[in-house]
């Protein structure tokens, strides 16, 4: 096949343009004139020759994510030349899903807020006098011999990587690389640097996993790769019957989304946490013989806040040597070194733990951070450019940050859209977005992917390297070119034409490809025993006095998509919170501050203080405050303490006093329990039945045959982490309106799928049920019979359908629903102007005020489906996957025909863990669930919901 | 029926049929007084408020009030419920009590059954402007449409409603108009200008023929027939919109019946406060007596007890059902958030009638009028916890919510009160508040009475000894 290759399009040089005009470009207006245009200049479409490109029809196009640095595969609908949906792309080693900030990429590609042009100190300029600005810039900085510094998230990409490194080879100073926020692994980067000679994060293996122990690490919701690990815990959890249920333990003070799904937690606080790790290695050391050597370096240890349970949880963990697995999320050295200590004591290196093929998501280190911005207040860098990087919002001295880009000679910030940082710089050099550019992402050595664009330039701004390759002079300023002569010099097997549009085509390389790691350095124990006598000594702190610990939520991040309306209406999972910052803190800790949900509490840590709304959240450790970064306003970046080449985002001593003002908060949720409700359940064992299992004995219907197919779904509660991505997934599928702050305070959420979260347990240590909801598409629905314009009755395959051009809005059908899952347009909800309605699938109606509308199970992907199946005249089951299912990263969704006996949803419904919600009642919902598998250990008792 | 006894003479004063005459229709040709413009300024005032508020509510979206995805109704259907329940007292007055030979009845039916028709217009309102499109409201009505094959839901309790509140509306207001053509007939021969003129078109040319009182009896006996199953049926069907559900709290069923004696209930407590008003205003003090009040508060312990059974009827059948989503939502009731809503309904509608066993109370009018007042505002409680209490909190917890009425609900609640009393001071300034007719033929039966010092046993000009189907049987004419 040939690259079409397109004329200019007469929209790319202008800002402004109507929608119509825009339409025009994007291949409506080709389609007119009869010619066939591609829409992305030599962009490979996924495995559909570009013959068929048709208006109205829609083609995948696999790419990569860049939402993050975790690279994960993405497959881009792209319809018309522009892209409607994201996926996760089912061939890629991130195993298929997407998290919600990978779903929610597509929001911002067509975001009003975005940076339309570059400019020049608040001037709109144009490219040439731009490049001309920063290399005079640069020339100068060079002239006084000062440093050229670049300051960006970790970057992944090996092309990438090399046009940054190839700009710094002409000036002083170097590549700065920092991972903002909790989620950064600086600590750890240094603890594995100190135990295996070489500052690289081991990828995981969880799948290999018997005993999971995560001390603060978030493997399953903001640390790196949550995606893959995931997959790879869910992958586990299935294999429950053949070895076992995963046993997880989380030790944590605020309840992350992984210690939501731990079978056992343990709160504790940053001090805590340090020292049950230390006694952990010391107990571990003790049973391989190496006790002696360990507990002189940990002398001055403080003794364990419960010995007998950390000397359990050694034999557990040393019955499972080489099966089990550590993790840390801890900013502390000390316990990271620990934790590497132990994995490497256990033999869990090489098992469970990968060192030669380590995580490259993450390689930022703070001391560098903080070097570089020692240097930068003091005035020595000559030229700083911010690749993405957003220092002014996410390190605690933010306003420092402000204050010394502001005056630094030449600071430019390379951003899609304005920050509080690309406000500091003088020159701003507008970007594409990641759906608009080419790229690389190498998360892990041997998986190293390609994103291509799915959409012209929308507005007019320039590839971020391509800026890079502009100022450095370089011959070739077309990053697309850089980056194939690159990859076919270093990645592909050969520069055959072919070879490249084929990787273009899948979005990776090839597997067996391996990165140049840095060489191994070893480091002497001393240095080892040094950091963890200074860990053990550095004691507890004295007194019951808070202590705020910095938390990324799922949703929010580090800050990076914050602005996002998708992703600010998702409800954090544990908190059930959506747009609203607030602190987290235990049903004792609120007694004792006579506070409840939306009382604002005044949190000062240091001289910064930060005034935040109440959420009681049982799991909370009770001195420990969690506040969640991310937010723009209200950020909470401020309260993050930087010292001794270390950003510390636990364990910060705090004052905290009611202010007596009250700020409600958008919580979706507002009931804590369930309630002995038999509406979820939990087993102890992959064999165990569902408790109270209600079967409907008796039925005054008549028997109706189901004719195939019968759209059922089967949700499986025990892989399912609750993360939020189906219900992101679900908003882009479904044109779901983003209703705001205010409307979520008043329960007027629009999600058509839900994430129900229900603690079980009286006291603060609870369990944590997650219950995705969504229309049960129940055959005896209740809905159905109370619509007096029949606007919502039953389809022949199954499907509870709801006609919105009929209603007319009694809100009857939502009241009769047991299970809630109706949503009513209160008003006609802000879906933005022409530019943001370009993310709107056309596939579905956009509803209008006064209409109610729910999920249809996707009906247009089934109707899709069926279109295609008669056209192509294949026979068989209709193969259909719904944005929901598609996206989870646990695969915890599983759809199809129930009608067919021998097929998937039959073969689940079977399981003895098997049950519906509201079954009872008769109303016959076409969905099953699975219950959860909670595995108590030794101390197991059949727990039920 | 016992219980009211007729030793009291029914009007007082002993007027004789001039003075009746002049007594209602004089207040009519009058101007009306301050008491009234002040009254009416209030009430206009109100309704101005409620159509603005409903306009805005149209033009912005059903988001300004206060409902959420947990609960759908709000105050907008508590007041459907309360309106049609209002209205019930004018038709039992008018038909059941007339089946039943209450001659006590013709003082106050008039005033009822108007008061049934503006209840049941403000009812009518609140389904309409409820809808998320009010604009498509017509597509409740199965008319024959070009739209393909749209038809209605025939199963819907809602598009049943439709049927009822429709066919209740019309046969009250017949009933109501046809009763008022001979009285109509009495104050054209009295008026003069443009108030002859109305009077002339109103009464449909009465002449007082015995052909006409024979037709009008014979309409009247008919429209009787059709509106007595109505008592029944309508509140049967506004229960249903609760009853087929199978949310907890709402698929109750003794909801027919506990909703009919509710409406009667509050019907008769409404009728009281108007009447005690306008006897005051209107000076019908022999026309409205003591013992109206007196039988009217027998009627209120009678039907508070009534709703007081069917209340701890569903807390029992709550607490036996075994089904722990029902006895949920019944403590959730009682002891929930909404505690304070269900505590007021309890008391105003079951403690505050007990006082009208005691004779004082009965006959005391502020008693009566501070007593009846509450009842409304117990009745409307019990619709709002109906409504309300059993949305808020159903299956899922995850689903939990709660509701507060925002002010543009409340001004509109407020505007329909402004529409039912707009309508009824209009009405008592061109309509007779009382029926002459009926109470001259009482008056007639009284002085029979009298002269053969007696109770009435049975009805002396019923010759024949045929039961009596309409009260204005062999009522011979009068002419001022």
């Amino acid at each position: 096949m040939s690259p079409l290759k397109t004329e200019s399009n007469s929209f790319g040089s202008g800002v402004s343009f109507g929608r119509r005009g825009f339409l025009k470009g994007l291949g409506l207006g080709a389609a007119a004139t009869g010619c066939q245009q591609l829409p992305v200049k030599y962009s490979m479409p996924y495995l559909i020759p570009p013959e068929e490109i048709l208006p109205g029809k829609s083609i995948n196009y696999a790419s990569t994510c860049t939402a993050c640095s975790s690279g994960c595969g993405l497959m881009v609908t792209v319809r018309d030349g522009r892209p409607i949906k994201l996926e996760g792309n089912p061939d890629h080693p991130s195993g298929g899903g997407l998290c919600s900030i990978g779903q929610a990429q597509l929001r911002e590609l067509y975001d009003a807020s975005r940076l339309k042009k570059p400019t020049i100190g608040g001037q709109a300029a144009d490219w040439a006098s731009l490049d001309a600005e920063v290399r005079k810039g640069l020339a100068a900085a060079k002239a006084a011999g000062k440093e050229v510094v670049v300051l960006s998230p970790t970057i992944t990409g090996p092309a990438a990587r090399r046009v940054v490194l190839q700009f710094l080879a002409n000036f002083e100073g170097g590549l700065v690389e920092y991972d903002p926020g909790p989620s950064g692994r600086s600590a750890a980067l240094e603890a594995w640097n100190l135990v295996d000679g070489r500052p690289l994060l081991p990828s995981l293996d969880i799948v290999a996993t018997d005993v999971l122990v995560c001390m603060g690490a978030d493997p399953l919701g903001t640390g790196p790769q949550p995606v893959m690990h995931t997959r790879q815990y869910a992958n586990r959890r299935r294999l429950a019957k053949r070895r076992g249920a995963i046993r997880h333990i989380q030790i944590e003070g605020s309840m992350s989304l992984t210690g939501a799904n731990a079978d056992e937690r343990w709160r504790a606080s940053a001090a805590e946490q340090r020292i049950v790790a230390l006694h952990l290695l010391a107990a571990v050391a003790d049973k391989a013989g190496q006790g002696a050597k360990v507990r002189t370096a940990l002398s001055g240890l403080p003794p364990a806040p419960d010995p007998a349970r950390v000397k359990a949880l050694a034999e557990e963990l040393w019955t499972a040597r080489g099966r089990s697995l550590v993790l840390s999320g801890a900013d502390d050295q000390g316990e990271q070194t620990a934790v590497a200590l132990t994995n490497q004591l256990l033999g869990n290196i090489g098992k469970t733990l990968n060192t030669e093929q380590p995580s490259l998501a993450r390689r930022g280190s703070d001391s560098a951070l903080l070097a570089l911005e020692r240097k930068l207040f003091d005035g020595q860098v000559g030229a700083i450019i911010l690749l993405g990087a957003d220092p002014v919002a996410q390190l605690p001295d933010g306003a420092g940050w402000a204050r010394a880009l502001t005056s630094n000679p030449l600071a430019v910030a390379v951003t899609d859209r304005p920050t509080l940082t690309s406000a500091a710089c003088r020159v701003v050099a507008a970007s594409h977005h990641s759906l608009e550019a080419w790229g690389d992402a190498m998360p892990q050595p041997g998986v190293l992917t390609i994103a291509q664009p799915t959409a012209s330039p929308l507005l007019d701004t320039r590839h971020p390297s391509s800026h890079l390759l502009h100022w450095s002079g370089a011959k070739i300023t077309d990053y697309r070119l850089f980056l194939k002569a690159f990859w076919q010099q270093n990645v592909l097997p050969d520069t055959a034409e072919l070879t490249w549009k084929r990787a273009v085509a899948v979005g990776r390389g090839p597997a067996n490809t391996r990165a140049a790691l840095p060489p191994r350095s070893p480091k002497p124990w001393d240095a080892v025993a040094k950091v963890l006598g200074a860990a053990a000594k550095s004691g507890m702190p004295v007194g019951d006095g808070f202590e705020v610990a910095l938390i990324e939520e799922v949703a929010r991040g580090n800050g990076d998509h914050a602005g996002n309306p998708w992703l600010a209406e998702l409800p954090d999972p544990v908190t059930r919170v959506a747009w609203t910052p607030c602190v987290r803190i235990s049903p004792t800790a609120a007694s004792r501050l006579a506070m409840q949900d939306g009382d604002v509490l005044q949190v000062t840590v240091g001289n910064a203080d930060l005034s935040l709304p109440v959420r009681i959240v049982p799991g909370q450790h009770d001195r420990v405050l969690g506040i969640a970064v991310g937010y723009e306003e209200h950020n909470a970046y401020a309260l993050a303490r930087a010292g001794a080449g270390q950003i510390r985002w636990t364990g910060l001593a705090a004052t905290a006093t009611s202010t007596g003002e009250q700020r409600p908060l958008a919580a979706v949720q507002t009931h804590l329990r369930h309630e002995n409700r038999p509406i979820i359940h939990q087993v102890s064992g992959p064999d165990d039945h569902v408790p109270d299992a209600h079967h409907i004995h008796y039925d005054l219907w008549d028997k109706v045959n189901k004719p195939s197919p019968h759209w059922e779904m089967v949700i499986d509660l025990d892989t399912c982490t609750g993360c939020g991505a189906c219900a992101v997934a679900c908003q882009s599928e479904n044109n779901i309106p983003v209703v705001g702050e205010d409307e979520v305070r008043r329960h007027r959420d629009m999600h058509w799928l839900r994430i129900d979260r229900y603690f079980q347990g009286d006291g603060d240590d609870v369990d944590v049920l997650f219950e995705p909801m969504l229309c049960q598409q129940c055959d005896h629905a209740p809905c159905e019979t109370v619509c007096p314009v029949l606007a919502t009755m039953h389809s022949s395959d199954g499907l509870n359908q709801q006609v919105y051009n009929r209603c007319v809005g009694t809100r009857y059908c939502a009241n009769n629903c047991p299970y809630k899952m109706r949503r009513f347009n209160w008003f006609d909800y802000e879906r933005g102007d022409a530019f943001e309605r370009l993310a709107l699938n056309p596939d579905v109606v956009v509803r209008e005020r006064g209409v109610m509308e729910k999920c249809t199970f996707c009906v247009q992907r089934i109707q899709a489906a069926r279109i295609k199946a008669s056209a192509d005249g294949t026979e068989g089951p209709l193969q259909v996957q719904t944005a929901c299912q598609q996206t989870c990263p646990a695969q915890a969704i599983a759809f199809g025909d129930g009608a067919d006996d021998k097929g998937e949803i039959a073969n689940l419904r079977k399981s003895p863990r098997a049950f519906q919600v509201l079954g009872d009642l008769g109303v016959q919902p076409s969905i099953t669930y699975l219950a959860r598998i909670r595995n108590k250990g030794n101390a197991s008792e059949g727990t039920k919901a | 029926m016992s219980v009211f006894v007729h030793s009291e003479p029914l009007v007082t004063g002993n007027r004789n049929y001039t003075q009746v005459t002049n007594d209602i229709a004089t207040p009519l040709e009058n101007k009306a007084g301050a008491a009234w413009w002040i009254s009416f300024l209030f009430a206009f005032s109100a309704l101005l408020l409620g159509i603005a508020l409903v306009a805005y509510t149209i033009a912005t979206g059903i988001g300004v009030w206060g409902l959420n995805r947990t609960v759908g109704w709000g105050f907008a259907i508590t007041n459907f419920v309360f309106w049609v329940g209002i209205g019930h007292a004018g038709t039992l007055i008018s038909a059941i009590l007339l089946l039943l030979r209450q001659r006590w009845r013709t003082s106050i039916a008039r005033s009822a059954e108007a008061m049934t028709i503006f209840a049941v217009m403000c009812a009518g309102i609140f389904p309409i402007i409820h809808m998320g499109r009010p604009w498509l409201a017509y597509w409740v009505l199965p008319y024959i449409n070009s739209s393909g094959s749209l038809w209605v839901n025939f199963r819907s309790p809602l598009l049943w409603d439709v049927f009822a509140i429709s066919t209740y509306f019309i046969i009250s207001l017949l009933f109501w108009y046809v009763g008022m053509i001979p009285d109509f007939g009495t104050l054209r021969d009295r008026a003069k200008g443009w108030r002859k003129k109305l009077y002339s078109k109103l009464s449909l040319g009465w002449d007082g023929s015995t052909k006409g009182w024979r037709r009008y009896e014979k309409a009247c006996l008919i429209l009787a027939g059709l509106a007595t199953p109505l008592v029944v049926s309508v509140h049967t069907v506004v229960s249903f919109d609760f009853a087929p559900s199978v949310i907890p709290g709402w698929p109750t069923p003794i909801f027919p019946p506990y909703f009919v004696a509710g409406a009667i209930f509050s019907g008769f407590a409404m009728v009281l406060t108007l009447l005690i008003i306008v006897r005051k205003v209107m000076h019908l003090e022999n026309y409205i007596t003591a013992k109206h009040m007196d039988n009217m508060a027998k009627v209120l312990v009678l039907t508070g007890m009534l709703v007081g059974l069917a209340y701890t009827t569903e807390l029992f059948m709550a607490w036996y059902s075994g089904n722990m989503y029902e006895r949920f939502t019944f403590y959730n009731r009682a002891f929930g958030p909404y505690a304070w809503a269900y505590w007021l309904m309890f008391s105003c509608n079951v403690f505050v009638p007990q006082i009208f066993w005691f004779k004082r109370f009965r006959r005391s009018i502020p008693v009566l009028f501070v007593a009846s007042l509450l009842v409304n505002v117990g009745m409307w409680f019990e619709r709002f916890n109906i409504v309300v209490t059993s949305l808020h909190r159903d299956f899922l917890p995850g689903s939990w919510s709660y509701y507060t009425p925002s002010s543009v609900e409340v001004g509109i609640l407020l505007g329909s009160f402004g529409l039912f009393f707009t309508c009824f001071l209009l009405f008592v300034r061109i309509a007779p508040v009382i029926a002459l007719h009926e109470v001259k033929h009482t008056i007639s039966e009284q002085k029979h009475e009298e002269a053969h010092g007696g109770h009435l046993k049975r009805d002396p000009l019923n010759v024949d000894g045929s039961t009596r189907w309409c009260s204005t049987t062999r009522t011979r004419r009068w002419t001022p």
